[in-house]
């Protein structure tokens, strides 16, 4: 089963005492953001589960009118921290399932939800697409991250060892907690993403461990 | 080096990139105690975005690259902030510094580009700055980039590319039988992602280790 708002309020709050909260924008949504958002003039964006704010950060320094939500009260403090550290405002932050998202109907120009959608069930899945295309304005853009069936972590699953590895990010080391999670093949993106156009998916992957564990996601993008 | 220097030069001149890569920033922290001992190098430093990262981590950078205009940009990007980082223009192939002077290397987007013989000496000038123990982090080219199916070979690790440079691709046994003798800790990650809705792969090596001869 998904992890509940407990869970990952604490889960946040491990990350950022440990020091392991992920600061520095994904290359991908760079990007998203200077390929696409930037080029279509588009104003407006709003991250789906913006964890400690990397990309948050990312979209203010960039002059976007930013919305970033997450489940866990725990992630927006942390990212309100960072903010005011950098000096940035301007950036809403609320508290929000993604499958239920308190904004009016075609309220933003881009939307990101990155990197976890495999947590959530399949009928939450589709949820949260469904959301994100109702918060989207037509021609708005969209970039969504999972995790692939090339990762390891899916044969640790299929093994019965059920895992959610994360690396410490100081001494490289994995740890394991368990948790069912979603590894979405091809096919399958093609059909949970049906209702958006121009649907690009691109694959990216990386090993640990001297080539021994490999992580691995699906990048999409697509227009409403 | 002329084209090489040409090509840098027209990536810098409108849009650089400054936000550090998060493979560098692991490294960076996982080896922070040791890179603080004295001066790091980011051969093919670009723009300068992992310097200027290693210099808000208190550690003391020093930037080369080939592009007049990377290393520019690099310096106006750090007076701007106030960051004590270090740039210059060199040839990775012929670094000015001396033997076992520097408290470790990062080359990150940088050791592709030339013939095999072109590569190897970049790495053996890397090595050869690098003090004994420090650390090093090389992005390589692998075999299985979609350019070095795509391309005309140029010889037996080479092969044309996109942008008209000749680009050195390696087997991971390759990287381990050149580095294992040399390094300790060696690691060699890969790190790779598609272009074109799947069809192409980019793919990298991530070197890492410590030097040791």
């Amino acid at each position: 089963m998904a992890r509940d708002t407990d869970s990952w309020e604490q889960y946040h709050i491990d990350l950022e005492h440990n020091g392991n909260a992920l600061l520095w924008p994904d290359e991908f949504v760079i990007r998203f953001l200077y390929g696409l958002v930037l080029r279509r003039k588009q104003r407006r964006i709003l991250e789906v589960g913006c964890g400690a704010g990397r990309h948050v950060v990312l979209f203010a320094r960039a002059g976007l009118e930013v919305v970033g939500t997450d489940i866990a009260n725990s992630a927006l403090d942390f990212t309100k921290r960072r903010l005011g550290q950098e000096g940035l405002s301007g950036v809403t932050l609320q508290q929000a399932s993604a499958t239920d998202l308190p904004f009016a109907d075609a309220s933003f120009d881009a939307l990101l939800a990155w990197r976890f959608l495999h947590v959530l069930d399949r009928e939450q899945a589709q949820g949260a697409l469904a959301e994100a295309a109702r918060v989207l304005s037509p021609g708005g853009s969209l970039l969504v991250g999972t995790r692939s069936p090339r990762s390891t972590n899916h044969e640790l699953i299929r093994e019965g060892r059920g895992a959610d590895a994360d690396f410490d990010y100081k001494s490289g080391q994995l740890s394991e907690r368990a948790l069912r999670e979603i590894y979405y093949t091809r096919s399958e993106l093609d059909t949970l993403f049906c209702a958006f156009k121009n649907v690009e998916i691109e694959h990216m992957e990386w090993t640990r461990q001297n080539g021994t564990f490999t992580v691995a996601y699906w990048s999409i993008t697509a227009t409403k | 080096m002329t084209s090489l220097a040409n090509f840098y030069d027209s990536l810098y001149g409108d849009t650089i990139k400054r936000w550090p890569h998060e493979t560098v920033v692991s490294f960076v922290e996982r080896n922070h105690a040791l890179l603080q001992r004295g001066i790091v190098l980011d051969d093919g430093c670009g723009a300068g975005r992992h310097c200027m990262y290693m210099a808000r981590r208190g550690i003391r950078a020093l930037g080369v690259d080939v592009s007049q205009v990377a290393i520019a940009r690099a310096r106006e990007w750090a007076a701007g902030e106030r960051l004590c980082a270090r740039f210059a223009v060199a040839d990775s192939a012929a670094l000015p510094q001396r033997d076992g002077s520097l408290a470790g290397l990062i080359s990150w987007e940088a050791m592709y580009y030339g013939d095999e013989s072109h590569v190897l000496r970049c790495l053996e000038e890397g090595l050869r700055v690098l003090a004994i123990g420090a650390p090093f982090l090389l992005l390589l080219k692998s075999t299985q980039d979609f350019r070095f199916a795509r391309f005309e070979r140029v010889s037996a690790n080479a092969c044309d590319s996109e942008q008209g440079l000749v680009m050195c691709c390696f087997e991971r046994d390759e990287i381990d039988a050149l580095l294992r003798p040399r390094a300790s800790a060696l690691a060699i990650e890969s790190l790779a992602h598609s272009l074109h809705d799947g069809r192409d792969m980019v793919w990298n090596f991530v070197v890492t280790g410590r030097k040791e001869a």
